[in-house]
C-alpha cells in the first residue's frame, strides 16, 4: 500500500483515488459498502475498485476509512451527497504508513496540482480525524506544521466548526476548502496499543486529503420523526427510510410503491429524491388520518368518521414541501388490485410482522354468513392472521407482476439469529441483490433485502418458499415472530384472530386487577369503541 | 386498479362515478407523463376522464395522441395527475361491485362474504 500510486493519484485506467469515511455503523457494518455500492449502481459504476483499510478486512467489519477509485470526482461527489452511510469523501494527495510517509507523498503530489485549492483569496481549514486514537493540541500543531511545508497555502485560514466529517452549523460560514488528516489507529485485540495522543503510535494508515464532498446525513435532522407531522407506532426512522431508498435507486421521474405504507415514511423519503409516489395499506385509520384533540393520548386520536379527520400523511409531504402521493389505497396485499404489469419502478416497504403492527388479511375465521343488504354499506370486512412467509410470498408475486422490468424491490425483514437463506421465499423473475444484516440485539436481528426483477413473470410462475408447510418443526427464523419476540403471552396479547377485544380486554382488566393495578381501562374502551364505531363511516 | 374479487379478470377496469371532485395543481413534467402513458391502459383513462368531464382535448385512442402538442399533452397532465376523486365510487364493469372512495382513498377491500 505504498506510494506506488501515479504523481496525480491517478490509477492505470484513468480513475481517481478516493478516501471515504463512513458512520460507524454499531451492529450494521454491512449497510455500508452495500448503500455504497447501490448509489455506485445509479451511476453506472459496477465494478470500482475498493479496498477496506483494514488488513484482510473485505466486508468492512472494523474499518472506518475504505479506498475506492472511482471515474470522476463528479462521480464521488454525488455518491456522496445521497449516501447516509458517508461522513466524507476525500481526494488524498499523500498517503502512508507513517506520518512521514505521507507528507513525503504530498510533497510529490506536486504544486502544480495543489495550487487550485491554495490561491489567495481563498478561505481554508485543515481538520484533524483519528479513527480510534486522539489526537491532541501538540500532535495538531506537528500536523499543521508538516502540512504547510508541504503545500503552499496561499489563502486565508476559517476556523469553522467542522468536525468528524459533519458540516458547521452554518454552511456559509464554512471554509471553501476542507483539508483532512486522518489516521487509523484502531486496536485489535493483542496487538500493541497506539500511544494516545501522539503521531508515532501504531498507525495502520494516514492520509493528507482534500475533501470533495461531506456525506447525505445533513437531510435526517430536517426529516427527523421528533418534528414529522403525521406519525403512528411504525414510522421509520429518517435514517432507515432513506436508506431504502437509497437501495431502490430513487430519483426524479419515477414511480414508487409502498404496499404497507402507513403513515408513508418510507415514501417520503423517496419523494425527497424527486420520485412521484403511490401507497397502500389495509388499515383504513392509519391512512386515513387523525384528529388533532390534544385532550387525549395520541394512539387514540384517529378519526372515527371522516369529518372528524384533521392529519393524514399528505400533510407529512406539504410539511416538507415534497410532491404529494398520487394516490393512497385502502387494500388487501394477499388480493392485489393493481391491475397493469410493470407500472411501477421500485416497490420499497417495512411490511408489519406483528411487532409494532400486526399483519392482516380479509378473511374469516367463523363461517361466512351472507351479509344482509342494509349492512353491507359501511361493513367493516373481518380481517385474519396474514403470516410473515405467506406477506413475504404475496410480496414476491407482486413485485413480480407490477415492477419494471430493472425494478427494485426493497424491504425489511425481522428474523433471528438462526436466519438461513433458506427461509426466504424466492421467484423465478426476482434476484436478489443486497442482503443486509441489522444485529438489534442478542435475540432479533432484521434484514434490509433488495431485489430486482430480471424478467416479466410467464403464466403461473410464483414465489416458492424452500421450507414447505409439511415440514414439521422446521420453519424460517422469520415465522411466528412476533412469538420470538414477545414470548407467548405477549404475542397472543397482540394477536387480535385469537378473540375478540372485548374478551381480550376482560381478560387484561382481570389480569391487572390480580396484580392490584388499574389499566389504561378507558383508554382500551375507547380504542373498542373506535373499531366498532368505524363502520359509521 | 382492478376488482380484487376471485375470478374478475384481470383486465377488467373499473369504471368511476364522483360525487365531488378535486384539482391538485402538479408541476408539469413531461417525461413523467411520456412514461406513464406508456405504462396505463389508454381506454380506460378516456373512459374514465369523460365520466369525470375532463376530456375535452383527449384523444378517446392513445394512436391519436401527438406527444409534440404541448396543449393536449398538458390537458392529460391536468386529467392524469391533478384530477383527484374526493368522494365517489370506482364499479366493477364485470359485476357492478362499487368500492367506495372517501377523503380521496379508494377502499378496495372485499367483504368476507364475497371472498
Amino acid at each position: 500500500r505504498g506510494s506506488g500510486r501515479g504523481r496525480e493519484g491517478r490509477g492505470a485506467a484513468g480513475t481517481m483515488l478516493f478516501l471515504i469515511l463512513f458512520v460507524n455503523a454499531v451492529g450494521r457494518y454491512s449497510f455500508r459498502q452495500a448503500e455504497l455500492r447501490a448509489l455506485l449502481e445509479m451511476e453506472g459504476v459496477t465494478d470500482a475498485p475498493m479496498v477496506w483499510t483494514r488488513d484482510g478486512d473485505t466486508e468492512g467489519k472494523d474499518s472506518a476509512f475504505m479506498e475506492i477509485e472511482l471515474p470522476s470526482e463528479d462521480v464521488a461527489r454525488r455518491v456522496a451527497q445521497r449516501s447516509v452511510c458517508i461522513k466524507g469523501i476525500y481526494h488524498p494527495w499523500g498517503r502512508g504508513k507513517t506520518q512521514e510517509e505521507c507528507f513525503e507523498g504530498v510533497k510529490a503530489f506536486g504544486a502544480a496540482n495543489m495550487e487550485p485549492y491554495c490561491r489567495e483569496g481563498s478561505t481554508f481549514k485543515i481538520n484533524m480525524y483519528s479513527y480510534g486514537g486522539k489526537i491532541d493540541t501538540a500532535a495538531s500543531k506537528v500536523v499543521i506544521e508538516r502540512a504547510f511545508d508541504a503545500v503552499p497555502f496561499k489563502g486565508q485560514v476559517v476556523l469553522d466548526k467542522t468536525k468528524k466529517g459533519v458540516k458547521a452549523q452554518s454552511a456559509d460560514k464554512r471554509a471553501s476548502h476542507q483539508f483532512w488528516y486522518c489516521e487509523d489507529t484502531m486496536k485489535e485485540a493483542g496487538e500493541q496499543t497506539a500511544v494516545k495522543g501522539s503521531c508515532t503510535g501504531a498507525l495502520r494508515g494516514v492520509w493528507f486529503c482534500r475533501e470533495v464532498s461531506t456525506g447525505g446525513r445533513e437531510v435526517l435532522a430536517d426529516f427527523d420523526l421528533k418534528q414529522r407531522e403525521y406519525l403512528c407506532s411504525t414510522s421509520m426512522t429518517a435514517e432507515n427510510s432513506f436508506l431504502v431508498a437509497n437501495f431502490a435507486h430513487a430519483s426524479a421521474g419515477k414511480l414508487l410503491l409502498d404496499p404497507f405504507c402507513g403513515s408513508a415514511s418510507l415514501l417520503v423519503a423517496a419523494a425527497k429524491f424527486g420520485c412521484y409516489t403511490m401507497g397502500g395499506d389495509i388499515d383504513l385509520r392509519v391512512i386515513r388520518g387523525k384528529e388533532k384533540n390534544k385532550q387525549m393520548p395520541s394512539h387514540c386520536r384517529y378519526a372515527r368518521t371522516v369529518d372528524e379527520v384533521d392529519i393524514t400523511p399528505f400533510d407529512n409531504f406539504r410539511q416538507y414541501g415534497l410532491k404529494e402521493p398520487l394516490d393512497i389505497v385502502r387494500c388487501d396485499n394477499a388480493r392485489p388490485t393493481w391491475r397493469l404489469g410493470s407500472l411501477f419502478d421500485a416497490i420499497i416497504c417495512d411490511p408489519p410482522y406483528g411487532v409494532r403492527a400486526g399483519a392482516r388479511k380479509t378473511g374469516c375465521n367463523k363461517e361466512t354468513k351472507p351479509i344482509p343488504e342494509e349492512l353491507r354499506e359501511g361493513h367493516i370486512p373481518g380481517t385474519i392472521a396474514y403470516g410473515i412467509s405467506d406477506v413475504l410470498s404475496d410480496l414476491l408475486d407482486m413485485s413480480a407482476k407490477y415492477l419494471a422490468v430493472r425494478g427494485r424491490l426493497v424491504f425489511w425483514l425481522p428474523t433471528t439469529p438462526d436466519y438461513k437463506v433458506e427461509d426466504l421465499p424466492q421467484h423465478p423473475c426476482m434476484e436478489m441483490l443486497y442482503n443486509c444484516e441489522e444485529v438489534v440485539t442478542a435475540k432479533w436481528q432484521r434484514r434490509l433485502i433488495t431485489m430486482k426483477k430480471t424478467r416479466e413473470p410467464q403464466e403461473g410462475e410464483r414465489a416458492v418458499c424452500a421450507i414447505k408447510e409439511e415440514d414439521e418443526g422446521i420453519e424460517a427464523a422469520h415465522d411466528n415472530f412476533a412469538v420470538k419476540y414477545f414470548g407467548k403471552q405477549g404475542a397472543d396479547r397482540r394477536d387480535d384472530s385469537k378473540e375478540s377485544t372485548r374478551s381480550k380486554r376482560k381478560k387484561r382488566a382481570a389480569e391487572l386487577a390480580a396484580e392490584g393495578r388499574q389499566g389504561l381501562g378507558w383508554q382500551e374502551g375507547q380504542m373498542e369503541n373506535f373499531q366498532e364505531k368505524d363502520g359509521q363511516t | 386498479l382492478v376488482s380484487p374479487m376471485a375470478g374478475a379478470s384481470d383486465s377488467a377496469a373499473l369504471g368511476i362515478e364522483a360525487t365531488e371532485v378535486e384539482s391538485k395543481e402538479r408541476e408539469y413534467d413531461a417525461d413523467f407523463l411520456k412514461k406513464m402513458i406508456g405504462r396505463i391502459d389508454w381506454a380506460s383513462f378516456a373512459a374514465a376522464a369523460k365520466t369525470l368531464e375532463v376530456s375535452e382535448g383527449i384523444p378517446a385512442t392513445r394512436d391519436a395522441l401527438d406527444e409534440g402538442d404541448d396543449t393536449m399533452m398538458r390537458k392529460i397532465h391536468h386529467a392524469l395527475l391533478e384530477v383527484n376523486v374526493v368522494t365517489g365510487n370506482l364499479i366493477c364493469t364485470e359485476t357492478g361491485r362499487k368500492f367506495p372512495i372517501q377523503l380521496g382513498i379508494p377502499n378496495m377491500l372485499l367483504n368476507q362474504d364475497e371472498l
